[in-house]
C-alpha cells in the first residue's frame, strides 16, 4: 500500500500531470465563478483533452476541475449574495453580512482556509477507508456488483428533488439510450437503425454538453447580465485574521468536515445538503451562535466551507470502491475515467491502487493550491462574475462544438449535442430533472454486463446469495434515507433562515 | 409553453419506449430482455406520472435540487422564449456553417458575428474570435491531431 501511495504521488508530481492539475484548478475556479457555467460543463469541455493523456495526467485534469469547484464558489456567495453552486448557499448566511460590515476579506480568507483543511480531511477519510473496503470488495462477485449498480440506478430517484418518479423515468431513458450500439454478449447491433454512427453508441460528452451546457447558455441569454456590477472594495484587509480564524476554530472545522464526509458517502445527497447540515450543526453547538449566526459570524462561514470540500473525499469512497457515482458530476467523471481506461470498482482497490492514491494526493495538493490561488487572486476571480453573456455564449458554444466533435471525431456528435440541447431545454421547462439521465447513461451497460455474468454463473439463484440480499436491503435504505435526510435539511435551513 | 414542454416530454418518452418494444421483437432473448424490462418499468411509471399530473391540469415546473438550476421567471415570458429561440437559431447557423465552411473558419466567424450583433466592440470581438480560433487550430488540430472535416464549400 505504501508503494502504491508513493507511486500515486509521483504520478501526479510529473511535470505534465502537475501542469494539467494547475490548468484544471484555474479553469474550475474561473468557470464556477461565472454565471451559469457549472463544474459539469467544465468537465465535459475538458474530457476530450483527457483522452490523449496517460492515466495520471487524465486524473489530474478531470478530477482537479471537480475537486476544487466548491472553493471558488464562496466568492460570489460572500461578495454578492449569489450562490456560486449547490454547496455555497449556506455561505451567504454569514458571509454576506460580514462583507456588508466591511469584513469581506476576512470571510473569504476563512472560507478558503477552512475549505483547504476540509479537503485534506476528506482525502484522509478516503485514505483510511481503503484498508477497510479492500477485503470487502475482494469477496464480492458479479451478482453483488450487479446489486450495487442497482443501488446506483436507484439513486436516480434521490437525484430528482421533488419528482422521484420523473427522475426514475429519465434515469430509465438514460439506460435505454446507453443500450444503443453493439450488444457485448451477442454482438448484435441494437437500436442502430442501420446507421454506422450508432454502432458505437451515443457518446457521453456530446450528450452531457447538450443536456447541461446549452440550457444553461439559454438561461444566461435570458438573464442578460453578469452577476456583479457592484464595487468590490478592499479585499486584502482582514485576510490574515480570516486565515487565523480557521485555525482558532479547528474543532469546528473537524466536526464540519466529518459531517461533509458522511453526507458525501451517502449517494445522491450532495453539497446542497452538506452545507446546510454543517451550518445547522454549527448553529446548535457553537457557544452564543443563536445570537450571532446570520449576522456575520465567521464560524458560520468556516463550518460550511469545511463541510462542502470534505464531502468530495467522502463521495469518492462509494464511487471508487463499488462503482456507484454519488452525483451526476461524479457519473460524468466516472464515464470519463472509463474512456481513458480506468475502471472504477474492484480494480481501484487492487491493481490500480496507485491511481486511487493519486486521487487522494490530488485532493490534498489541489485543495491547498486552490485556496492559496483564491486568496491571492480573489479580486481577479470576482471580476470573472462580471463577464457578460454576450461574450460567454458564443465562446462556450464554440468550445462546446469542438468538445463534442472531439469525443469521436464525428460530425454527427455535434448534431447529437444540438438535439440533446433541445431536449435539455424542454426538460428544464417541463420540470424534469436532467442529472438522472447521465447516471442511467453511464450505469446502464455496466448493470447489463453484471446481470448476464451473474446469470451465466449462478442462474436465477444469484438473487438468493446473502451478499445480494444484504445489498438489496441497502438499496431500500438508499431510496428512503436521502428523502428523510433532505426533509431534515430543509427543516434546518428553514429554521436557520427563519 | 410549460404545457407544451410537458407534452413533448411525454411524447418523447412514449416514442422511445415504442421503439424499444418494436425493435426488441426481432432480437434474441439475451439482447432484448434487459431493455424490455427497463422499458416496462419506465412505461408503468410514465402512466403513473401522466395520471398524477392530470388533476393539476397545467404544468407547474418542479424545482430540482443540486445540479439542475431552477427555471427563472424571465425564461417563461415571451421575451425569454424568444431569446431561447435565438440561441437555438444561432446553434443551427453554427452547425450549417461547420458543414459548409469547416471548423477552422466557422468557429471564429461565429464568435465574431455573435458578439458584434450583440453590440460588443469590434476589438473585443476580434480578440475572442482569434483566441478561440487559435485554441481550435493549435490545441485541438495540431497538438491533439483532431481530424476536423473540411467544409462542403471551403476546405
Amino acid at each position: 500500500m505504501i508503494d502504491a501511495a508513493i507511486e500515486g504521488l509521483l504520478g501526479i508530481l510529473q511535470w505534465k500531470a502537475f501542469l494539467l492539475m494547475m490548468v484544471g484548478i484555474i479553469v474550475s475556479s474561473t468557470l464556477v465563478a461565472m454565471p451559469g457555467i457549472g463544474s459539469k460543463t467544465a468537465i465535459a469541455l475538458m474530457l476530450p483533452i483527457a483522452f490523449v493523456l496517460n492515466k495520471f495526467e487524465a486524473i489530474c485534469l478531470i478530477m482537479s476541475v471537480w475537486a476544487v469547484s466548491n472553493t471558488a464558489n464562496s466568492i460570489t456567495s460572500i461578495l454578492f449574495s449569489v450562490p456560486g453552486g449547490g454547496g455555497s448557499q449556506a455561505t451567504i448566511m454569514d458571509g454576506y453580512p460580514m462583507a456588508r460590515k466591511g469584513e469581506a476579506a476576512r470571510a473569504l480568507a476563512a472560507a478558503f482556509t477552512s475549505s483547504a483543511i476540509g479537503g485534506i480531511i476528506g482525502a484522509i477519510a478516503l485514505f483510511l477507508a481503503i484498508p477497510v473496503l479492500r477485503p470487502l470488495v475482494l469477496i464480492l462477485g458479479p451478482p453483488e456488483f450487479f446489486m450495487l449498480v442497482m443501488v446506483g440506478v436507484a439513486m436516480v430517484g434521490t437525484l430528482s428533488g421533488k419528482s422521484p418518479i420523473k427522475g426514475i423515468i429519465i434515469g430509465g431513458l438514460g439506460i435505454l439510450v446507453s443500450l444503443v450500439g453493439v450488444h457485448v454478449s451477442t454482438g448484435l447491433h441494437r437500436f442502430t437503425f442501420d446507421q454506422l454512427y450508432l454502432v458505437d453508441g451515443l457518446k457521453l460528452i456530446p450528450v452531457t454538453i447538450g443536456l447541461f451546457a446549452i440550457p444553461e447558455l439559454i438561461y444566461m441569454a435570458v438573464k442578460g447580465t453578469g452577476i456583479a456590477d457592484v464595487p468590490l472594495g478592499d479585499l486584502t484587509k482582514g485576510r490574515r485574521q480570516g486565515i487565523k480564524d480557521a485555525f482558532t476554530h479547528w474543532w469546528l472545522v473537524i466536526r464540519s468536515s466529518l459531517i461533509g464526509i458522511w453526507v458525501g458517502i451517502i449517494p445522491g445527497l450532495g453539497s446542497s445538503v452538506a452545507d446546510w447540515f454543517a451550518y445547522g450543526s454549527a448553529k446548535q453547538t457553537c457557544p452564543g451562535a443563536s445570537e450571532t449566526f446570520g449576522k456575520g459570524d465567521v464560524r458560520g462561514v468556516i463550518a460550511v466551507d469545511a463541510a462542502t470540500n470534505a464531502k468530495e473525499g467522502g463521495s469518492l469512497i462509494p464511487t471508487l470502491a463499488f462503482g456507484i457515482p454519488g452525483s451526476s458530476t461524479l457519473a460524468l467523471i466516472f464515464g470519463g475515467l472509463i474512456i481513458v481506461g480506468i475502471s472504477p470498482g474492484k480494480n481501484m482497490l487492487t491493481t490500480d491502487l496507485s491511481l486511487t492514491f493519486s486521487m487522494i494526493w490530488l485532493l490534498i495538493i489541489g485543495s491547498i493550491i486552490t485556496s492559496i490561488l483564491c486568496l491571492a487572486f480573489t479580486r481577479q476571480l470576482a471580476l470573472a462574475t462580471t463577464v457578460r453573456p454576450t461574450i460567454l455564449i458564443p465562446t462556450v458554444l464554440g468550445m462546446a462544438v469542438i468538445g463534442s466533435f472531439a469525443a469521436s471525431s464525428r460530425f454527427e456528435d455535434v448534431i447529437i449535442m444540438a438535439v440533446f440541447g433541445l431536449i435539455g431545454y424542454f426538460m428544464r421547462f417541463a420540470g424534469w430533472p436532467r442529472p438522472p439521465f447521465l447516471l442511467g447513461l453511464v450505469l446502464g451497460p455496466i448493470a447489463e454486463r453484471y446481470l448476464w455474468t451473474s446469470i451465466q454463473l449462478y442462474g436465477g439463484e444469484f438473487l438468493l446469495r446473502p451478499g445480494v440480499i444484504t445489498i438489496f436491503i441497502l438499496l431500500v435504505l438508499v431510496i428512503f434515507y436521502p428523502v428523510l435526510m433532505r426533509k431534515l435539511s430543509i427543516g434546518r435551513s428553514n429554521a436557520v433562515s427563519g | 409553453m410549460l404545457f407544451l414542454a410537458k407534452i413533448f416530454m411525454y411524447l418523447l418518452t412514449a416514442a422511445a419506449l415504442s421503439v424499444i418494444f418494436v425493435y426488441s421483437q426481432d432480437m434474441p432473448l439475451a439482447a432484448s430482455i434487459y431493455p424490455e424490462i427497463v422499458a416496462i418499468i419506465v412505461g408503468v411509471l410514465l402512466v403513473i406520472e401522466i395520471i398524477r399530473s392530470v388533476p393539476s391540469g397545467s404544468a407547474a415546473a418542479d424545482s430540482s435540487m443540486g445540479a439542475d438550476i431552477d427555471l427563472a421567471e424571465d425564461e417563461k415570458t415571451r421575451s425569454g422564449m424568444r431569446k431561447a429561440g435565438l440561441v437555438f437559431g444561432s446553434i443551427f447557423l453554427l452547425l450549417l456553417g461547420l458543414y459548409l465552411f469547416g471548423f477552422y473558419i466557422t468557429i471564429p466567424l461565429f464568435i465574431l458575428g455573435y458578439m458584434l450583433l450583440e453590440k460588443e466592440s469590434i476589438f473585443l470581438s476580434g480578440i475572442f474570435a482569434a483566441v478561440i480560433g487559435f485554441v481550435n487550430w493549435y490545441v485541438f488540430g495540431e497538438l491533439l491531431s483532431l481530424p476536423f472535416p473540411s467544409g462542403l464549400l471551403v476546405g
